[in-house]
């Protein structure tokens, strides 16, 4: 994978207001949520970036940010070069059918009073793809391209079951052949059985067609089986980046090193505790520092001043933290040290 | 005393549809001992919830349940009427749902929700009343087991001041409070991120050790189920597949659908090249296949899979719903 990437984000801030008029001026607490808090990424042609974080750690506002579903407050987000993050909903027309989504549930994002080939011949006829004569054609061959027989095109969403919808999000996306995927726990509702069918369409669809993927989700497994490269995210910041396969064997960031051990088949390591303070509602007061500050075990005085920045820790591998350098050395007496912190009482 | 807590034989339960009636659980038969965490496996759709639901009474209106028996710590459920029912009902008998957020009332406080539950129990556990403020020092106790370290104050805090993992602990400290003696827990860790999953796994082990309450806890992951449970039913469109204990189960499954599920969990831990897949989908509760239900997805199908399957007693002691087993029974 050569050449410049499809994607670039550079320090991306996404804000939501959450007080207006009179309530935000008379208001102490801050007026705003920071969903994504000065994040830079870049997302290679080819390749599939998972996207791994809790809830409310600002993954689907990145995402909806790249499709400007939502407003950025302030950075770039470039595609194939060119900055996109304040570009007018006219001219962002063409890019709209170069980047396309799928979404959590495939039965909300789908007209209930629309047939499977209304769904998938819209898209066809907005973009003008092909001539007017060829688009039932088309519509038959992205339905056996996502698995499904031609006698589905009659069906309304609510005949179809959770897969064979998810199947029809898939088929709408591919319609326009996009350059970029952006697919947000697509797989998180399904059933274990059928999971295990999308995630296989996913992987063949990538490989047939080389686009690029974001794939945001909170099953690592899923992010395993499926990215190429994988990113956390913790309370807005992305924490580490890194390939996928090196970020499970040598985790950098006390985030993810305690992430996980939360799926690790090795029991022992799991029972460890894992952070310095369990359950933590953070704050906007807590975005001095290290996000991470009051969970970290192994923080530091410094840790509390600035937000660490990114770290080159090996090739493609990033991570921010000031002292991923003696995670290795530390986790040994990790327990020991959260103990310790325990009984003085720490905060 | 019986070896068993619960026994629940030929529980059928149906909804009344205005144009039809859609049988969701057709004979379930099953088994909670005393002491022990009996897990309940299954996809959406299943009929795991349900079960649980009827169990306690929490079905619509529109559900008919009946059952050649639900016996419960010495009474029939199946046989009693909801007035006899309702005291054991968060007495004796108590669960916990998948959603935190949504089992406090948001405009009371924590502390109210302890005295509330408290007050149900008055008559079993007097100590909490025989002083003014002993019901509220168990709950500091019970919230301090939970692994929540300053009760008193998180007793005047409001439901929304906490984080979901807190208030799951906090809904199962609650649950402590009132010492039952069957747990029901439905996918109570399924709406919490990993790390808080993780945590409240740890606690449910660690419970079952020191408390005397038996569980039935349902799920839809494997690796949950692993972790804690002893025995494990699974189920498929509304009938039990496969039963045996958890080891049994998760090692050498017999069914072929629960050989699929542990197959694509385990598959999805490792680094595999490609997951085997599960073809089809789940059958639709108005066309069930003639048959066993799985038959349509089954990859060994055969002549006689298209008749009704009884669950099979196999040598080995284990209760299979498939016909490539023969029955000693």
């Amino acid at each position: 994978m050569t050449g410049a990437p499809l994607v670039d984000i550079l320090n991306l801030v996404v804000r939501f207001r959450t007080r207006r008029g009179l309530d935000a001026a008379l208001s102490r607490t801050p007026t705003f949520v920071t969903a994504v808090d000065d994040v830079s990424l870049a997302i290679k042609r080819g390749e599939i970036l998972g996207l791994v974080g809790e809830s409310g750690s600002g993954k689907t506002t990145l995402g909806k940010a790249i499709l400007r579903l939502v407003e950025p407050s302030s950075g770039e987000i470039r595609f194939d070069g060119e900055n996109i993050a304040h570009l007018s909903e006219r001219r962002l027309r063409p890019l709209r059918r170069k980047v396309q989504t799928i979404f959590q549930d495939p039965l909300s994002s789908l007209n209930p009073r629309h047939r499977v080939s209304d769904a998938l011949a819209t898209p066809l006829r907005l973009h003008r793809v092909v001539e007017s004569a060829q688009v039932d054609q088309k519509v038959d061959s992205v339905l056996e391209r996502v698995g499904l027989s031609p006698v589905f095109r009659d069906r309304y969403p609510h005949e179809l079951s959770g897969g064979q919808l998810q199947r029809v999000a898939i088929g709408r996306a591919l319609t326009l052949n996009p350059d970029f995927l952006i697919a947000d726990e697509a797989v998180s509702k399904l059933d274990v059985s059928v999971r295990a069918q999308i995630l296989n369409l996913f992987k063949d669809i990538q490989e047939s067609t080389g686009m690029s993927m974001l794939f945001i989700t909170h099953d690592l497994h899923v992010a395993r089986y499926l990215c190429t490269r994988i990113g956390v995210m913790y309370f807005g910041k992305l924490v580490e980046v890194g390939p996928t396969e090196e970020l499970f064997r040598q985790p950098l960031h006390p985030y993810t090193r305690a992430l996980l051990a939360t799926i690790g088949e090795d029991a022992a390591q799991a029972s460890q505790p894992l952070l310095a303070e369990e359950a933590f509602n953070p704050t906007e007061d807590d975005r001095i520092g290290c996000r991470f500050y009051k969970r970290c075990p192994i923080h530091q005085p410094r840790c509390a001043e600035c937000h660490p920045p990114f770290d080159a820790a090996g090739p493609g591998h990033q991570v921010a933290c000031y002292e991923w350098k003696d995670t290795a050395k530390i986790s040994k007496h990790r327990a020991a040290r959260v103990t310790a912190d325990r009984r003085v009482g720490h905060p | 005393m019986s070896e068993n807590l619960l026994e629940v034989r030929n529980l059928r339960i149906s909804f009344q549809l205005r144009d039809a009636s859609i049988p969701v659980v057709e004979g379930v038969d099953f088994d909670v001992r005393h002491g022990e965490v009996l897990g309940i496996i299954g996809e959406s759709g299943s009929g795991k919830t349900v079960t649980c639901m009827s169990i306690l009474r929490l079905l619509p209106a529109n559900a008919v349940v009946r059952a050649e028996r639900i016996w419960f710590d010495g009474e029939d459920l199946a046989r009693c009427s909801d007035d006899e029912f309702e005291p054991l009902r968060g007495r004796r008998l108590a669960m916990i749902f998948q959603d935190p957020v949504g089992s406090f009332n948001p405009v009371k406080t924590i502390g109210w929700h302890f005295y509330h539950v408290s007050r149900r129990v008055a008559h079993e556990r007097p100590e909490l009343f025989s002083r003014r403020d002993a019901w509220r020092k168990e709950a500091v106790a019970v919230l301090a087991r939970v692994g929540i370290p300053h009760g008193r104050q998180i007793l005047r805090q409001y439901p929304h001041q906490m984080s979901g993992g807190m208030l799951q602990r906090a809904l199962v400290a609650l649950v402590l409070q009132l010492r039952p003696v069957l747990i029901v827990a439905d996918e109570p860790t399924t709406n919490l991120d990993n790390i808080v999953e993780h945590q409240i796994i740890e606690l449910f082990r660690g419970l079952k050790n020191d408390i005397h309450s038996s569980f039935l806890f349902i799920t839809h992951n494997m690796s949950v189920a692993a972790k804690l449970c002893d025995r494990i039913a699974v189920m498929y469109a509304g009938q039990i597949a496969e039963m045996g204990t958890a080891v049994e189960i998760l090692t050498r499954p017999k069914h072929p659908y629960s050989q699929g599920l542990v197959r694509t969990s385990a598959e999805i831990m490792r680094r595999v090249d490609r997951l085997q897949e599960i073809p089809g989908e789940l059958p639709n509760w108005r066309s069930l296949p003639e048959g066993c239900r799985f038959r349509p997805r089954c990859a060994f199908a055969r002549q006689g899979c298209e008749r009704e399957q009884s669950l099979r007693l196999t040598s080995d002691g284990r209760e299979v719903r498939c016909l490539l087993y023969e029955d000693v029974r």
